[in-house]
């Protein structure tokens, strides 16, 4: 069953993301609980890729150096292009809802895949948008799910870093 | 929370609508908005009471239905019907001592909350906002003993009305033809009503139902309006209505 609590933080710098991540690694955050989104650094203008070599995920584009470092911290990674929206990527097991968790049309029609796997992480429907909005506009999200008490201390230490704004959702 | 989001425009927008911050200073609202973090609730969602030992939350849209439950009958009545700018479970912030309450959220519930202890120390730094705080804490132990006399002296009928009545919207917000809007309590089901008036589903259906067809109540889009005001102040006065009511719309024939 998938966790309905989550933490999620918005940034605007890759390497503010990065410092969050250490942060949270840092004080004990279990690393297999929080995801990465992004548009990758997509532009129209660069190619984008995601593959496998050796048994390891790569990633082409733009913002290589980062995804790489995020989908070798959180293992679960995918990339994924919606009509209209373009491509993005995901790196940790939000990866999992965005394959699994598509009912969201249903309930708003408004939502496309990132809206329906944020939704399905217990994130109310006006936020998901806005958070898809956020993602495409080239900001970072920093998503930690888990029980209340892992996420509240997800949230202390995601306040003491450089996001744009951070919220806590529950459902 | 950061100024520069669009949310914290919004809260602050929300926040001085209520009661409990309409007049504040831009400073005084700035200085704790500043210690606030963003939550969001999904509509249904039960929560654990012992988060309101943590955190004070403030709610900025949605409703929160705050409710006792009898584990053994599995009985609840609604203790707090509560909208933005309300603060849930101020009981807590006061007194600090556990509190057998559940709130459950009616709708995506948006808030802001921040420590028991820092939301203490504020106010310990911010006495001026104690000429807000006071009446508000007033005006939530009037709701209180309403509820308690309410169940100690009325009948279902006379607390159903006398519950539509508190939550009639302020005159001059008519929806048309004379119609009185309903603030919270709009689109509540039954089931929810019951639980604020202490009573069941079917109970409160049925005076629904008979409300109704006197064209007391109507509904319009799932929202429940008002249309005739003074027969149902009638019916929220006395218990035995019915003739007070005839005589009312008689005497408005006239």
């Amino acid at each position: 069953m998938s966790e309905t609590n989550s933490c999620v933080a918005i940034y605007d710098l890759q390497q503010k993301l990065e410092e969050s991540l250490d942060s949270l690694r840092d004080t004990g955050c279990n690393l297999h609980k929080v995801s990465v989104v992004g548009k990758g650094g997509y532009s129209g203008q660069h190619h984008f890729a995601l593959y496998t070599s050796a048994g390891r995920v790569q990633f082409q584009g733009r913002q290589c150096g980062f995804w790489n470092r995020v989908y070798a911290l959180l293992g679960s990674a995918g990339c994924f292009w919606v009509p209209g929206y373009g491509p993005f990527a995901v790196a940790g097991p939000v990866v999992t809802e965005l394959m699994h968790k598509q009912g969201m049309p249903l309930i708003s029609g408004q939502l496309r895949k990132l809206g329906s796997g944020l939704y399905a992480i217990g994130v109310s429907c006006d936020n998901a948008l806005r958070y898809e909005s956020m993602v495409g506009q080239g900001r970072l999200l920093l998503i930690v799910q888990g029980n209340r008490d892992e996420v509240e201390q997800a949230s202390n230490t995601i306040a003491g870093t450089e996001s744009v704004e951070m919220a806590v959702h529950v459902a | 929370m950061k100024r520069d989001v669009a949310y914290y425009a919004h809260c602050k927008e929300q926040l001085a609508r209520s009661p409990l911050f309409r007049g504040l200073s831009e400073a005084l609202m700035d200085d704790m908005l500043g210690m606030f973090r963003r939550d969001s609730w999904r509509r249904g969602v039960q929560l654990d009471p012992s988060l309101f030992q943590q955190r004070l939350f403030l709610l900025i849209d949605g409703r929160v239905e705050v409710t006792r439950i009898n584990p053994q009958t599995g009985r609840s009545i609604t203790l707090f019907l509560l909208g933005p700018g309300d603060g849930i479970d101020m009981i807590t912030l006061l007194n600090d001592q556990p509190h057998e309450m559940t709130p459950v959220a009616l709708d995506d519930v948006s808030l802001i909350s921040v420590p028991l202890t820092d939301a203490r120390a504020w106010l310990e730094k911010h006495p001026e906002f104690n000429r807000n705080f006071l009446p508000y804490l007033g005006d939530q132990m009037r709701k209180l003993e309403d509820l308690a006399t309410d169940l100690a002296l009325h009948d279902t009928m006379t607390r159903l009305a006398r519950l539509i009545l508190r939550h009639v919207k302020p005159a001059g917000k008519e929806s048309g033809k004379g119609e009185r809007a309903l603030h919270l309590i709009n689109d509540l089901h039954d089931e929810s009503l019951a639980r604020m008036v202490g009573s069941v589903r079917q109970v409160v259906n049925r005076h629904l139902q008979h409300w109704r067809k006197q064209g007391i109540l109507h509904k319009r889009h799932f929202q429940t309006v008002v249309t005739e005001l003074e027969s149902l102040q009638g019916y929220a006065d006395e218990v035995t209505t019915q003739p007070h009511v005839e005589k009312q719309k008689a005497s408005k024939s006239r």
